[in-house]
């Protein structure tokens, strides 16, 4: 028998995957590595101490937290309801494809860009200062070009033969729509729903000049209050502190907890995905 | 007065001209259909069947760059005008698709969903559902899991189902485009003689690529090649004495 040859291409994807893999487990094992000794109880939830040398994250993490909120409280009905509109009233014509083009280049927009707009508008232009609101509403922003492109997405997964069917019993077409076509593509929403909010949640950028506070003794209780964030905290700890050496292993505690942050939020989103998709009968 | 007496038609198409774009696809087509008679529409693939059934409901609202000339008439109106309220005629005029489109909800809410949008009271919602089940004679093998996803039922189930949905909402015409061929012959034959039981109480127009099933349960034929009506009339004449050359080759399978 012919000794079979190896196959040349497979193992030449197998491993560009394993390379790719491998580098997120090696960043991933590095930051746990040198982060998890800082990981504790009172890390998370106590406040900072003796100029940030000591002490926990609690106010970074409490303001991550209600800076995603706001994002989503935001930017998730804007998102869908533009969604909504784009697949299901609106016709293929010029201007929709402009439309549509016009978002897809919103989501290529740098984000420090998105700082400066949310400075220019919200911040300066409606006089809402540095705080929550500003920073949350231009990372709503940020993820609004996201949550309509993977809204359109999952709406297009709807076959129209449902669409048919409902209207074919009398239903209009926005009972059509609210009924029918939304609960079936909600699985498809959620996730793209938060995989952005996930991201805008891990963003420095755009609240550099929107809200986020170098050091903050309390913790957030207004929303037109200055906040600390996870992100802007551990580029903080990192490049801007006094004594940077110090606090390395409170960076690395920092990073863990955003990692884990986003981590948890992604795999929030698969749990509802399948948690629905049994519910509703797909 | 003529000794027959005067019965009025359940729909009535005249001079039907639809463009999709540039392209004809009903050329002055006229159809008659009577009430309480189940009428098939044959003709090769791209005929235009599906076209005209599908106006006669009004579906082509949902595709952009339809045009249309002359008139539908149904009940003494002329549905293809704009001021007509598209969802009180789909209310009358029902549809099921060539394939089972359940919902994805069980399978008591996917009969209840009709009920439940035209208005139809929270306390008779069920015995109307139950009633229709029985009527599509589905009742005996759902009525343990009513709570089920409809779409673990099987094709032939599932399109019964649909049916059910449709005369749960009382309809007066049931639109068929195709029914059965999505389906194995055992579930075609159920929804065969479904159709033959739904005629007392309904008007139906199907279309149908199925010859046999022509013969085997529509009263009237009409045979339709390129955009146009070539022969209407009983579907015994249609099938054994045509009129037309055309009629009787295709019904002889000599194209199809």
């Amino acid at each position: 028998m012919k000794e079979k040859k190896p196959d040349l291409p497979l193992i030449l994807l197998a491993s560009c995957t394993a390379i790719v893999c491998g580098f997120l487990l090696f960043i991933l094992f590095h930051i746990y590595s040198q982060g998890a000794g800082t990981i504790n109880s009172r890390f998370l939830t106590e406040l900072p101490r003796n100029g940030m040398t000591e002490g926990g994250i609690l106010p970074a993490i409490a303001g991550t937290i209600l800076l995603t909120l706001i994002t989503a409280w935001f930017a998730v009905p804007f998102g869908i309801a533009a969604a909504v509109y784009l697949n299901e009233y609106a016709g293929d014509n010029p201007s929709t494809r402009l439309i549509r083009a016009a978002v897809r280049n919103l989501a290529g927009v740098p984000s420090i860009i998105y700082g400066l707009f949310g400075l220019a508008l919200f911040v300066q232009g409606m006089h809402l200062g540095t705080s929550l609101l500003s920073a949350g509403l231009t990372l709503g922003l940020l993820s609004l070009p996201y949550i309509i492109t993977t809204t359109e997405e999952a709406l297009k997964t709807v076959p129209n033969s449902l669409r048919e069917a409902a209207m074919g019993l009398g239903a209009t077409r926005f009972e059509t729509i609210r009924d029918i076509v939304l609960p079936a593509a909600v699985p498809g929403i959620l996730t793209g729903v938060i995989l952005s909010v996930a991201r805008a949640a891990g963003e420095t950028a755009p609240i550099l000049f929107t809200g986020a506070a170098f050091y903050i003794t309390g913790l957030p209780v207004h929303p037109l209050q200055e906040f600390m964030a996870l992100p802007y905290h551990l580029y903080m700890l990192s490049t801007q502190h006094q004594s940077i050496e110090t606090v390395r292993p409170l960076a690395y505690g920092t990073a863990v907890v955003l990692v884990s942050f986003v981590f948890l939020l992604n795999i929030t989103a698969s749990v509802l995905r399948s948690r629905y998709r049994s519910q509703i009968h797909l | 007065m003529s000794a027959t007496a005067q019965i009025n038609p359940a729909v009535e198409v005249k001079k039907l001209n639809l463009w999709f774009g540039e392209k004809q696809v009903l050329k002055d087509v006229s159809l008659l259909v009577l009430p309480h008679t189940v009428t098939a529409l044959i003709g090769p693939s791209g005929c235009g069947k599906s076209t005209l059934l599908r106006s006669m409901n009004r579906m082509h609202d949902l595709s952009p760059d339809v045009r249309m000339e002359g008139s539908v008439w149904i009940d003494g109106e002329s549905i293809l005008e704009s001021r007509v309220q598209v969802t009180s005629l789909r209310r009358k005029v029902g549809m099921v698709f060539q394939k089972p489109n359940p919902f994805p909800k069980s399978i008591f809410d996917n009969i209840a969903y009709g009920l439940h949008i035209n208005g139809v009271r929270k306390e008779d919602i069920e015995a109307r559902v139950i009633s229709a089940l029985q009527r599509s004679f589905l009742w005996e093998e759902v009525k343990d899991k009513l709570q089920q996803p409809a779409r673990r039922l099987s094709g032939g189930q599932q399109q019964r189902l649909c049916i059910a949905r449709t005369i749960a909402v009382e309809p007066e015409i049931i639109l068929m485009d195709e029914p059965c061929s999505a389906l194995d012959p055992i579930s075609t034959a159920k929804i065969e003689e479904l159709i033959l039981e739904l005629r007392s109480r309904y008007t139906i127009v199907m279309v149908t690529h199925n010859m046999q099933q022509a013969q085997r349960v529509a009263g009237f034929t009409a045979f339709m090649y390129m955009g146009e009506m070539i022969e209407f009339n009983l579907t015994d004449n249609i099938f054994h004495q045509p009129e037309k050359e055309l009629t009787r080759n295709y019904v002889a399978g000599n194209f199809g």
